[in-house]
């Protein structure tokens, strides 16, 4: 497993552990590099049980079939030794700290994701 | 072959290997990929008045009691493929030309996800040096069903 090597400012960094402390380890999604094998989704199921309908980490692929199609991995970031990123064939999920507005600006990017494939399952 | 102008192809999903047979046991990977379809681009589909999700039949010059063997898909509508170009998943089972054999499998094995096989409308014709038949390509026709 690889870790980034991201410093955090001491003003962003506001952890559970304290006012100075730096923040929890975030994902970091290499988005160029995702196939969109679903290997993540089935490891995630297996370790932790999870029944079939519920996806703790889901793969949102955005413009599919045109040119520039991504496939970008949402994990919950629930788990301190997460099986999703160990079984990556690509590597394109790293445990890694941030800068936490860095984090919450991807996080929210994401949310936007979640919310798409939410409206295109209930339209479709 | 006036009739078949499209060109067919068959080639992989990602989450399945082969014949798919162990893959379609899991049910965490048949929720993936749950069902058996055609991918055709949107002005090809246009042209036939067939829409995403459309149930549809690919049928092949190959002659199997006086018919075109053919097999009933699902439409996706993709601009992965050209317009004159229909690709088949080849991982699926349990189906033939419609009618659903699940029945014929021992009690309690069937699969979580069945659907047509690709290589029924596979064509004839085969490497006159490898003795290797031809599985990946083809002509084929579609139609609304």
């Amino acid at each position: 497993m690889a870790t980034t090597n991201i410093t955090i400012p001491a003003r962003s960094a506001s952890g559970p552990e304290g006012k100075h402390a730096p923040a929890r380890m975030k994902f970091y999604v290499d988005t160029k590099r995702c196939i969109e094998c679903g290997g993540c989704e089935v490891a995630c199921k297996n370790e932790n049980n999870v029944p079939s309908g519920v996806a703790r980490i889901r793969v949102v692929t955005v413009n599919e079939g045109k040119p520039g199609e991504t496939n970008v991995a949402v994990p919950c970031m629930h788990c301190s030794n997460a099986p999703c990123v160990s079984v990556c064939p690509v590597t394109l999920c790293f445990i890694g700290q941030m800068a936490l507005s860095t984090s919450i600006r991807i996080h929210d990017r994401l949310r936007l994701c979640l919310m798409r494939v939410h409206l295109e399952h209930h339209i479709s | 072959m006036k009739n078949f102008r499209l060109s067919l192809f068959s080639g992989r999903q990602v989450e399945f290997e082969g014949g798919g047979n162990s893959e379609r046991n899991c049910e965490w990977l048949v929720e993936l990929q749950p069902e058996m379809y055609a991918e055709i681009h949107p002005r090809l589909a246009n042209d036939n008045r067939i829409k995403h999700g459309d149930w549809i039949w690919v049928e092949s010059p190959e002659d199997t009691d006086a018919q075109p063997s053919r097999i009933k898909v699902k439409a996706k509508l993709t601009r992965r493929v050209s317009p004159d170009m229909v690709y088949l998943p080849f991982h699926w089972g349990g189906v033939l030309s419609g009618k659903d054999l699940s029945h014929k499998y021992p009690e309690g094995y069937v699969p979580y996800g069945i659907g047509e096989s690709a290589n029924t409308v596979m064509n004839y014709g085969y490497d006159r040096i490898t003795q290797m038949q031809e599985t990946k390509t083809g002509l084929c026709r579609i139609m609304k069903a």
